[in-house]
């Protein structure tokens, strides 16, 4: 047995193995991150909004996300944004996302 | 005495052996440590900031004022020309907007004003010095002024500026 082989032997695969690890960890990192629910309620909840403000009084849209409006604001999970739409701005949770109505100009 | 001499000498040369290897698997352990937070604090510095979207909204704030005094480009000088009817339910603290209307063959000229000064003050700071200052539009529309059933031609200057650091800043 040349028991210096096995040394460098084991030496390599405990180098390899924490590098796998700690790549490993990054890449979970990163993904969990980028693709991540404060990330997605934070973009939902904005990209709501900038619709609703955009929006001519008396439109209907759907949005593919769960969404909540409580007075001026549009909630996505722990994410909410404020728009200013004149209208009464009014939500219905329907199959796969959620019906955003805003009401007519007069307020 | 020789081969006592010769041992001890052995021992010694191990020990700096394994010395040395012990520092250079401190050494390439701290290296990946340092590779790995060195991503993982760029990737993270990216992902972890908020999304700006001030100067979108602030464009559609003034296009909204826009239709709000002026539906289908006509302002009528009897409707009040006030901005506070526009955008009653907001918090005016996140807020500022401007309007100035002027006739373009009279001297008719009337204004509105909504929401905070300080907004304002500090977008134009920001322009000139940076940092995380408000986001602002300057936006000029030219509109067909209803004078008293007299049509004239005028323009609509709206300026409107948008606050709102703590949800569109990372570090405010």
């Amino acid at each position: 047995m040349d028991r210096r082989g096995d040394e460098e032997l084991l030496k390599t695969v405990g180098y390899v193995a924490v590098i796998l690890v700690a790549a490993g960890i990054l890449i979970y990192w990163v993904s969990s991150s980028a693709s991540g629910k404060i990330v997605r309620d934070e973009a939902a909840a904005k990209q709501a909004a900038l619709l609703i403000d955009a929006a001519r009084p008396g439109s209907a849209m759907f949005i593919n996300q769960n969404l909540t409006i409580q007075g001026s604001k549009v909630k996505a999970g722990s994410a909410e944004y404020e728009f200013f739409a004149k209208g009464p701005v009014m939500y219905k949770s329907v199959q796969g996302g959620t019906e955003i109505t805003v009401g007519g100009g007069e307020g | 005495m020789i081969p006592q001499m010769k041992a001890m000498k052995g021992m010694k040369g191990k020990k700096a052996q394994v010395t040395s290897e012990y520092i250079l698997l401190m050494w390439r352990m701290l290296l990946i440590a340092a590779v790995v937070f060195v991503i993982a604090w760029s990737v993270g510095k990216v992902y972890t900031s908020k999304q700006d979207i001030r100067t979108t909204e602030s464009a559609l704030f003034a296009k909204s004022a826009i239709e709000c005094l002026g539906p289908e480009g006509v302002v009528d000088v009897k409707a009040d020309f006030d901005l506070s009817g526009c955008f009653a339910n907001i918090d005016k603290s996140q807020y500022f907007i401007s309007a100035k209307l002027s006739s373009l063959e009279s001297n008719l000229t009337k204004e509105s004003v909504f929401g905070t000064q300080n907004i304002r003050t500090n977008c134009e700071l920001g322009k000139e010095y940076g940092g995380n200052a408000p986001k602002c539009t300057d936006w000029t529309v030219y509109v067909l002024i209803d004078n008293n059933g007299k049509t004239e031609r005028g323009k609509l200057e709206v300026y409107s500026a948008i606050y709102k650091l703590a949800s569109n800043v990372q570090n405010p």
